[in-house]
């Protein structure tokens, strides 16, 4: 099937009734929970999760996908207008978008960060359809020491760019690692780490640690913050929203800017869209003939990071849905969601599911078009949420993540689980352990065991298997290239100190 | 007393490796290869061995010198996030007693008036309104079962 035929497929499956409802209601989810600081997408997804476990696949990850790309947009107006970043990945958008806001230009900022994520998020998805399938081909080729390899690899990438200590980032990769162990072994039904508790035999549920490591521990994070922040009104009609056409004219290299450095950085995992987004202010600021307008309200400053932090979402699809292998928490839930529907994301699944696969991508299309409807003219009334009060919200997600976790089994074990794993997400985000390796970790365990496990059985237990063929031995020599990466940095400056001195 | 980033580094680098040092010394008691391939033991073990290597380096990294928070406390603000919680465990606790409405409300009442002291009125009035929500979107129109408690709601 060629890549048109794909798509026209996939539009024929997303313009459903059914599936433009669902797209509508994930754009509409992603859109508040954006807006409102202390809820972010992965939270948001990991509690709606259990809730959509009876629905029909393509439905679901339509709306779950919808949630995520949608709260991108989402996050700009909490930037603009309070100073204060919705989502992480919208903190490069406070810098000329709040100053904007400030200077009377609020309306303008909301629009030319709505234009900006609809360009650049179109373009990443186009960027998706015309990548992933070529990807997924080549990738058809792999058997277990490149499926391990490619493993390797993303996870540390992951543990690379997830956070400032390396140190940490792999000892969080290696607690995921050991939770993904607990229950039965796959091959001879050995238990391990279940601690004489039968209920702990089937393995943890993936629902209850995502819960609890990004909704409960941002419900804590957000504790600690005393009062609520005054946001900048929002003019309203859609006239005041709109940005002149100078604004718009200065902006053009922005878009472009945004979109490409967006979705290359989304395709690497762990990357994330905050990265993305302050690599494309930076290259802005860099080739602009007045940098000294950057910080100080310039329109181009919210375009290029807006636009990268949105194509960023079609980027991390790529290696989710044609190799299996999610770069940051958000995509590992949407992993362990089409896991739970019965589809196996990789390089088979445009082949093997090209329903899911074609309607999800047409989807995001037309999600791209109901979130820039969305974001002109209705931002007044989303920006409205603002207003709701820390105290009420707080109850709220936590009453939320309690049914969610009860969902999973009916089980108060799960419920206690939340609480202990909520904990424990707040404490590593205190004290600087990243927490997307943990969930990678944990979602990748089981994958990663069992190519490891595989590859030795094929070889009767010679490791030379995994640098003896070459696509596996690329992957590998990579990933010890990128966990070196931090020693030659620290041989570096102890040798420029030494010069020094 | 106060806990410094440095101090917390150490303390979790050392709760980390006693974490890696009971993974490795399980993993050792099961069959690490038989002959039809690698046996459970294998795969904890590398990691076992990694975590414990990875954790005692990260305490005698911090024992050479501070971290890079150095000796700034470890969050005084967290204590109104420790009290969220405390409130969450006191509420599973009391889940199987008094069923998920009449918890969701006592929670609301703890974040509202204990930790955030609004007035008293407007949080009550939430903590019936917030539970009824739930009740109606989760329990009716959804068909979501929420935990019940001895009184059978």
């Amino acid at each position: 099937m060629s890549i048109l035929d794909g798509l026209l497929q996939g539009f024929a499956v997303a313009l459903t009734v059914h599936n433009v409802a669902w797209c509508f209601v994930g754009v509409f989810l992603g859109t508040i929970i954006g807006i409102l600081p202390g809820l972010g997408p992965a939270a948001t997804i990991a509690l709606l999760l259990p809730l959509t476990y009876d629905m029909e696949p393509t439905g679901g990850i339509i709306m779950l996908a919808g949630i995520y790309y949608g709260a991108k947009y989402g996050g700009s107006t909490t930037s603009i207008l309070l100073n204060m970043p919705g989502e992480a990945s919208s903190v490069a958008t406070c810098i000329d978008g709040y100053q904007m806001a400030k200077a009377g230009r609020a309306g303008p900022a909301l629009g030319i960060a709505a234009i900006a994520s609809f360009i650049a998020g179109t373009i990443g998805v186009l960027a998706l359809t015309l990548i992933a399938p070529p990807i997924a081909a080549f990738a058809l080729s792999f058997s277990s020491p490149e499926y391990f390899a490619l493993m390797c690899l993303g996870l540390s990438l992951v543990v690379l760019l997830g956070g400032d200590s390396m140190v940490k980032g792999l000892l969080s990769l290696f607690v995921g690692l050991w939770l993904a162990g607990i229950g039965t072994d796959i091959f001879t039904a050995q238990s391990r780490f279940t601690f004489g508790t039968p209920a702990l035999l089937d393995g943890l549920d993936f629902m209850v640690i995502a819960i609890g490591v990004f909704a409960i521990s941002e419900v804590l994070a957000t504790a600690e913050e005393r009062g609520q922040a005054r946001a900048i009104p929002v003019p309203r009609g859609i006239r005041n929203l709109l940005p002149s056409l100078a604004e718009l004219k200065a902006c053009r290299f922005a878009f472009l800017n945004g979109s490409v450095v967006g979705f290359i950085v989304g395709v690497l995992p762990g990357a994330g869209s905050s990265i993305a987004s302050f690599i494309a202010y930076g290259i802005e600021k860099a080739v602009s003939r007045h940098p000294e307008r950057f910080g100080n309200g310039a329109p181009e400053g919210v375009a290029a990071p807006e636009g990268a932090n949105n194509a960023d979402s079609g980027g991390a699809l790529v290696p989710l849905l044609t190799l299996g292998i999610p770069g940051g928490g958000t995509t590992a839930i949407l992993l362990s969601a089409l896991i739970v529907w019965g589809i196996r994301p990789g390089p088979l699944m445009i082949t093997e599911s090209p329903d899911v696969f074609w309607g999800l991508v047409a989807s995001m299309y037309i999600g791209n078009v109901i979130l820039l409807i969305l974001n002109l003219p209705l931002v007044p009334l989303f920006a409205q949420l603002l207003r709701v009060p820390v105290w009420l919200l707080l109850p709220i997600v936590l009453g939320i993540s309690l049914v969610g976790a009860y969902a999973v089994s009916g089980s108060l074990l799960d419920v206690w689980l939340l609480a202990g794993f909520g904990l424990l997400g707040y404490l590593m985000n205190r004290l600087g352990f990243p927490a997307a390796p943990l969930i990678l970790g944990f979602v990748l365990g089981d994958g990663m065991e069992r190519a490891i496990r595989q590859s030795l059985m094929m070889s009767q237990g010679d490791l030379s298997i995994l640098v003896s063929r070459p696509i596996s031995a690329t992957m590998l020599g990579l990933s010890l290239l990128i966990l070196a990466l931090p020693l030659l940095r620290w041989r570096r400056t102890r040798q420029a100190t030494a010069l020094g001195e | 007393m106060t806990v410094t980033r440095t101090d917390a580094d150490r303390i979790a680098g050392l709760l980390l490796a006693g974490l890696g040092a009971f993974i490795t010394a399980t993993a050792l008691e099961w069959d690490l290869m038989t002959d039809a391939g690698p046996g459970p033991g294998f795969f904890p073990l590398f990691y076992g061995i990694a975590m414990t290597v990875l954790s005692l380096g990260l305490v005698l990294q911090r024992f050479a010198g501070p971290s890079e928070g150095g000796d700034a406390p470890v969050a005084p603000e967290a204590r109104r996030a420790l009290a969220v919680w405390s409130i969450l465990v006191g509420g599973i606790l009391l889940l199987p007693v008094l069923g998920f409405p009449v918890v969701l409300g006592l929670l609301t009442l703890g974040v509202g008036f204990g930790v955030y002291r609004r007035p008293f009125g407007a949080v009550a009035l939430a903590a019936v309104l917030v539970p009824a929500g739930f009740v109606v979107i989760f329990s009716l129109a959804l068909g979501v079962d929420l935990p019940t408690g001895w009184l059978g709601f």
